[in-house]
C-alpha cells in the first residue's frame, strides 16, 4: 500500500481501479487501447477486468431490451456471406461510392436499381390502366426527369419488395410492388425516414398495383441519400397516431440517378 | 429433479453454450444466439448511441465479430451473456469515441433522486445472481457519486464529458469515480 502524496485524481490509478475505469467506460480511446493490450498480455490484469465486468452486469441487466428490426439479421448474414444470394457480397465489395453509402451493404441489391427502374417503367406501361386517373410517369430514357431518385425497398431476405421513384422537382413519387410481404387484415404503409430518424408517413400503398402520390413539399428536402424508405404492416387505416407500429417488411435507401 | 438454478455455471449458461457451438462454425447455434440475445445487446447499444441507425450498425458489427471471434470466448472467465454484453458496450463506446456519433448533451443532475429502472425478468434474475451485490454496494455511495457511476456506465462517456455535463471540475469527477471504484471493490469482496 503506498500512501499517495498527490490527490487521487492526479495519481496514476492502481491496476484494479484502472480496470474498473475501463469497464465503467470513462477512458479515452488511447487509454482504452493501452488497457486492451494489457488485457491480452497480463492474465492477472485480465482477471481484474473480468471481475469488474461481472460486477457491472448488475447495471447492464437493468437496461430494457429493445426489439431489433428483422433486417439487421439479414445484414449480418450478408456481411458474413451467409445469404442465399451471393450477389449481396459482390454488391458490398463495390467501389467507394457504394461503401460510402453504407446502406447498400445490407440492401444487397445495389446492382438491381437500374434493372429495377427499367422494370418499373415496364410495369408502369403494363399496369398504367389500373392507376388511372394518375398522371403518366416518365421514367424511361432518353429524356431524363429532373433530379430523379430511385429506391429499391428490399425485404428481409434481400429480395426487392417495392421499387419507388421520385421526381424531386414535382414531388411526385411512384411506388410499385414487386414482391411485397402481405398479411391478411393488415395494410402496407410507406414511411420516409430521413437523417433525423423520425418516420413520416407517406400513406398507405397497394400491394397489387403501382401508385403515384404527391410527397408533401415540406418533406421534399428530406429526400436524400441519407434518408430511407420503409414499408410496415399496419392495422387498416395505418399506424396508430401516425407512427409505425408493425414490422418493417421492406426498406431501402435512396439513390440519385 | 435438479433444483432449478440460475447460477452462472457453464452447464446452465445458454448463451455460453451457443457461443461454444458458434466457435465451431455452427450457424444454427449462432442464429439462436442472435435471436435470444440481440434485443438485450441492442438495448445496451441504444443507451450509449441514441441514434437508432448507428446503434443498428454497431449491433451488426458486434454480431459479425461474435461469429469471427467466438473462439476467444472463455467460459471460465465470463458467462456468455457477460462476454456478449461487454463486447457490445466496448463497440458502442469506441463508436461514440470515434466522433462519428453526435453527442448527448443532457445535463447530469447529481442531486437527482435515483429512479430505479424496473429490470425485466431475465435481467432481474441476472442481477440477483451476478450482481445484486453491486446494487447494494452502489447504494452505500453518496447520491452524487452513485449518479456519476451510473451515468458513466449507462452512457459510456469520458471523464471530460462527465465533468462538463455535471458542471463539476474534472479533478473532482475523477477522484469521486476512483474513490467510488475503490469502495465498490472493497464492498464486492466483503
Amino acid at each position: 500500500m503506498n500512501t499517495p502524496s498527490l490527490p487521487i485524481d492526479q495519481m496514476p490509478p492502481e491496476d484494479d481501479v484502472l480496470a474498473g475505469e475501463y469497464v465503467l467506460g470513462v477512458l479515452d480511446t488511447a487509454q482504452r487501447r493501452a488497457v486492451e493490450s494489457r488485457i491480452a498480455r497480463e492474465p492477472a490484469f485480465a482477471d481484474e477486468v473480468a471481475g469488474w465486468e461481472q460486477g457491472f452486469m448488475a447495471l447492464a441487466a437493468q437496461i430494457a431490451p429493445v426489439p431489433v428490426p428483422d433486417y439487421v439479421w439479414a445484414r449480418i448474414g450478408s456481411a458474413l456471406g451467409f445469404g442465399p444470394s451471393p450477389r449481396s457480397v459482390v454488391a458490398a465489395e463495390r467501389g467507394p461510392f457504394w461503401n460510402s453509402l453504407g446502406f447498400w451493404r445490407w440492401l444487397g441489391v445495389g446492382g438491381f436499381v437500374t434493372a429495377a427502374v427499367c422494370l418499373l417503367a415496364l410495369l408502369n406501361s403494363v399496369r398504367m390502366p389500373d392507376t388511372a386517373p394518375a398522371p403518366p410517369v416518365v421514367v424511361a430514357p432518353p429524356i431524363p426527369t429532373p433530379v430523379p431518385m430511385a429506391s429499391t425497398l428490399a425485404r428481409d431476405d434481400g429480395r426487392p419488395g417495392f421499387v419507388a421513384t421520385v421526381d424531386q422537382r414535382s414531388g411526385r413519387m411512384t411506388i410499385t410492388p414487386l414482391d411485397p410481404v402481405v398479411e391478411p387484415g393488415r395494410v402496407q404503409e410507406l414511411w420516409l425516414i430521413p437523417a433525423d430518424g423520425t418516420p413520416r408517413s407517406l400513406g398507405l400503398v397497394s400491394a397489387e398495383r403501382a401508385q403515384s402520390a404527391q410527397v408533401p413539399e415540406k418533406w421534399l428536402a428530406l429526400l436524400d441519400a441519407r434518408a430511407i424508405l420503409a414499408i410496415t404492416l399496419e392495422p387498416p387505416g395505418g399506424g396508430p397516431g401516425g407512427n409505425p407500429s408493425g414490422p418493417v417488411t421492406a426498406k431501402g435507401s435512396i439513390a440519385m440517378l | 429433479m435438479p433444483v432449478p438454478r440460475f447460477a452462472d455455471t457453464s452447464d446452465h449458461d445458454e448463451p455460453g453454450q451457443l457461443l461454444l457451438a458458434t466457435a465451431n462454425g455452427d450457424r444454427v447455434a449462432f442464429e439462436r444466439l442472435y435471436r435470444s440475445t440481440s434485443p438485450r445487446l441492442f438495448g445496451v447499444c441504444m443507451r450509449i448511441i441514441p441514434q437508432r441507425a448507428e446503434a443498428e450498425d454497431v449491433l451488426q458489427e458486434v454480431f459479425t465479430n461474435v461469429w469471427r471471434k467466438a473462439t476467444q470466448f472463455d467460459p471460465a472467465r465470463a458467462s456468455g451473456l457477460t462476454w456478449l454484453t461487454m463486447m457490445a458496450r466496448n463497440r458502442a463506446i469506441d463508436h461514440i469515441r470515434s466522433g462519428r456519433a453526435s453527442r448527448q448533451s443532457v445535463p447530469i443532475d447529481l442531486a437527482e433522486e435515483l429512479v430505479d429502472a424496473a429490470p425485466d425478468a431475465q435481467g432481474a434474475a441476472e442481477a440477483m445472481l451476478e450482481g445484486h451485490r453491486l446494487d447494494v454496494c452502489l447504494g452505500e455511495l453518496e447520491v452524487p457519486r452513485q449518479q456519476l457511476v451510473r451515468t458513466a456506465f449507462f452512457e459510456g462517456i469520458t471523464y471530460e464529458e462527465l465533468a462538463q455535463r455535471s458542471g463539476t471540475p474534472i479533478g473532482t469527477v475523477k477522484s469521486w469515480i476512483r474513490r467510488s471504484l475503490v469502495k465498490l471493490k472493497a464492498c464486492l469482496e466483503r
